[in-house]
């Protein structure tokens, strides 16, 4: 079952069993050049570089899901107080890191 | 994928679901790693899934994108731009190379740069070619927004 992922401290409706601990994903990814040099020039232009949003988007979505598969390890059924955050180690590239409390539901 | 599915395919499914117990998880992991045509159908499910996730309404400007895209006059310049680019950066590396060995400096140093300058470059095919090896087993390309 795949686990439910929340950014509340608690799961509206149910009830928490255990807190398992911290579990996290993170994921840095780049385009390739030819992507960058349509950046740099939409950058010149102004308006949305679109190839980095989609580059954010995959980084994001790959952080979630490692995240995901480690609360499964745990044998959690939900994870809570998710936060994201990012950081820059390479220029170009994305960094995400996602990370909260993996948690058992009571019925 | 057929109409019927095979037990292969359908664990696949149940993979990408997380439905297996843990036991026929890790031994379907442990297929995943020797058998790249299961690990090719997981990552297309996953791909759905990341679809299926990640699908949300086209906005205003990204159908603007894409008119403007299929516009003869701006994909004509793109595919020109993009392809004298790269010729002239072909030529340039000709010049620099022809140049370079035309130099008047010894034999060993010209030696010594082509030794670091062809290692970075098989360094970079190898990067290139993980890449263009891997990237059927990356379902996160699939994501848009």
């Amino acid at each position: 079952m795949k686990q439910l992922l929340f950014t509340t401290d608690d799961v509206p409706g149910r009830r928490i069993g255990k807190a398992l601990g911290l579990v996290r994903g993170s994921s840095v990814r780049s385009r390739h050049f030819g992507r960058d040099i349509g950046a740099f020039f939409k950058g010149i232009v102004g308006g949305e570089l679109d190839e980095y949003t989609k580059l954010l988007a995959e980084a994001r979505e790959q952080a979630l899901d490692r995240l995901a598969d480690e609360a499964r390890e745990m044998g959690a059924d939900a994870v809570v107080a998710l936060r994201f955050c990012g950081t820059e180690i390479a220029a170009g590239a994305a960094e995400v890191l996602v990370y909260g409390t993996a948690v058992t539901l009571e019925d | 994928m057929t109409a019927h599915p095979t037990r292969d395919e359908l664990l696949c499914m149940a993979f990408v679901d997380d439905q297996l117990d843990d036991e026929s998880r890790r031994e379907f992991a442990l297929r995943l790693a020797a058998e790249p045509e299961l690990a090719r159908e997981v990552t297309a499910l996953q791909r759905l899934d990341l679809m299926a996730r990640t699908a949300a309404p086209p906005e205003p400007i990204e159908l603007a994108w894409q008119r403007i895209e299929a516009e003869p006059l701006q994909s004509a310049g793109v595919t020109l731009g993009w392809v004298a680019t790269v010729a002239g950066a072909i030529g340039l590396l000709a010049i620099a190379l022809v140049g370079f060995w035309d130099a008047r400096i010894d034999l060993w140093q010209k030696l010594v740069v082509s030794l670091f300058l062809g290692g970075l470059t098989l360094v970079f095919l190898t990067v290139a070619r993980r890449r263009w090896r891997s990237r059927p087993f990356d379902p996160y390309t699939a994501v848009k927004r």
